[in-house]
């Protein structure tokens, strides 16, 4: 038997003040709870998927880091972005997110990473995706289309990716000669820190091939990873529509 | 100076209205109190792993693997199960009968109770997937494991990860025995937001499995490892129920709350109301 509805007409706030209150004492709750949330499911994705290369300095290469990192960490952005704009025309998602992925790895790093594997601070830094984040939500907020912050926002978050991180990875890559091999101050750390990545890290970074210290990959990676942001960006867009659209979604029996 | 006074006054003023209309609308000191709980929990956790991981933590075969880690996690087993009856058995136990004479101040209560129960439960899930979840990667990526229960793994998969799940249990227990809206149905996202990351712990069977075979240690984000980023993505499930919260509490402050007389679901749905207004 399915059960009738009675309306209750008596508010439970007595004044618009009383009830503006109750929003503002909402949203505020909602925005750290948001934060906790985002902290959680962004960074458990990133370390998933592209964690190796966000751990070490080694693994910071010319090549799968450049292109790799942005195209999958645009992707709960992008969800989020859609969210936070068609509901609530909040044009801050994706700085949102990636603040909080920052965050949640310098936590990490300095509690774990450093303060129980002992790993060197300067060894295992996180990039930041921040400048990649404005960008997306500024071109947003200009434009007032998510197609065409898609287009130039999702283009100018992969390409932003290497100059944001240009200055934290640039000393690294300062090139030393080791008994007579020559390699980069982050390829020596990595070998003073053996890991049980270290094999992997030689079977995909270490390669003889384009291996070099910057110069013509840097630019291929970087403008793949351009046009595939905009790709994924697209493509994400729709689950944020999706979990949007849950909102309508009630199940009368399990 | 004269810009403080009149600051300091208008706040006494501001504290004496709130006083004249009522207790606070989702309790901070209920959050700060749940929140706090789990910290501790957590810090506690995270201490015991720095005191005992390198010195008893490296050989599972052992006695010090066995006496400091093992029996860890038996008494994590324990402390769980009393943990889950108990909250949940308070909760379902003590859930009022009758839901259809409920007041909109009551109601409006409850909401905020609920809204309380939620970032409590994303604060642990924040430590499970974010604090715990590096860190493994920080512990197995310096030792070669030779069991699944290594300290990391005790801490993480038997720690962190249950006690976020009963938490999120608890808050949608809460929700389907106290508030009228969420007792006439299941709120799909809401569903989605727990019983999404729950099912982590089932991934955990297939990873610890899977690594039983391969020894995966090379790369954290190998292939064996997304699954769990799947089960990550459905904590977005609480985007859908932030919508069904935002559509509630307007509907509770403004005067619109509906009653449900009788059983199981309502043939029309208040809630498809809104989106036939969005549209």
């Amino acid at each position: 038997m399915a059960a009738s509805l009675r309306a209750r007409t008596e508010p439970a706030t007595a004044t618009p003040e009383e009830r503006q209150r109750a929003y503002r004492r909402f949203d505020l709750i909602v925005a750290v709870l948001l934060f906790f949330l985002f902290m959680g499911l962004y960074h458990v994705i990133t370390i998933l998927t592209v964690g190796d290369w966000d751990f070490w300095d080694d693994w910071k290469d010319s090549r799968w880091w450049l292109s790799f990192t942005p195209v999958v960490e645009i992707a709960m952005p992008a969800a989020i972005l859609y969210i936070f704009w068609a509901r609530f025309r909040l044009p801050f998602a994706a700085t949102f997110l990636t603040l909080s992925l920052v965050v949640a790895e310098w936590i990490n790093r300095v509690a774990n990473m450093h303060g129980w594997a002992y790993f060197p601070l300067n060894f295992i830094w996180p990039a930041t995706l921040i400048p990649c984040g404005l960008a997306l939500d500024t071109t947003l907020l200009l434009t007032d289309s998510l197609l065409l912050a898609g287009i130039f926002g999702g283009f100018l978050w992969g390409v932003l990716f290497y100059l944001a991180n240009w200055p934290l990875i640039a000393p690294f890559l300062a090139p030393v000669n080791l008994n007579g091999a020559l390699m980069s101050i982050a390829d020596l750390q990595g070998f003073h820190y053996i890991r049980t990545g270290t094999p992997e890290y030689i079977r995909i970074i270490n390669r003889g091939t384009l291996r070099t210290f910057g110069q013509d990959p840097v630019y291929l990676s970087v403008a793949f990873a351009g046009f595939m942001s905009v790709v994924v960006y697209m493509a994400f867009i729709g689950v944020g529509w999706v979990f949007v659209r849950s909102q309508f979604s009630w199940l009368k029996k399990i | 100076m004269a810009t403080l006074l009149n600051t300091t006054k208008v706040s006494d003023a501001t504290l004496r209205s709130e006083a004249a209309t009522g207790p606070q609308w989702i309790s901070a000191p209920f959050i700060a109190i749940g929140c706090g709980i789990v910290a501790f929990l957590m810090v506690a956790a995270r201490l015991y792993q720095q005191q005992y991981a390198w010195s008893a933590g490296l050989d599972a075969t052992s006695p010090e693997f066995q006496k400091y880690w093992m029996n860890l996690l038996f008494a994590q087993f324990a402390f769980e199960a009393v943990a889950a009856a108990g909250i949940w058995g308070y909760v379902w136990f003590s859930r009022p009968r009758d839901l259809s004479h409920v007041e909109t101040h009551e109601e409006f209560r409850r909401f905020g109770v609920f809204v309380a129960l939620i970032f409590v439960y994303v604060f642990a899930v924040f430590w499970a997937a974010s604090f715990f979840g590096e860190e493994d990667a920080s512990w197995h990526q310096t030792v070669v494991r030779d069991t699944s229960f290594t300290p990391s793994h005790i801490v993480l998969f038997y720690w962190a990860f249950p006690i976020y799940i009963i938490l999120g249990i608890t808050a949608y227990l809460y929700g389907r025995t106290r508030l009228p809206r969420f007792a006439a149905r299941h709120s799909l996202p809401w569903l989605i937001g727990v019983a999404g990351p729950f099912m982590l712990l089932p991934v955990v069977a297939f990873n610890e499995w899977a690594h039983s075979f391969w020894i995966l240690e090379e790369r954290f984000a190998a292939p064996v490892h997304w699954w769990f980023v799947i089960f990550a993505w459905s904590g977005l499930g609480l985007g859908g129920l932030l919508l069904q919260a935002c559509d509630y509490l307007h509907e509770l402050t403004t005067g619109r709350a509906q009653t449900y007389e009788g059983t199981g679901g309502p043939d029309h749905d208040p809630a498809l109301d809104f989106e036939r207004e969005a549209s």
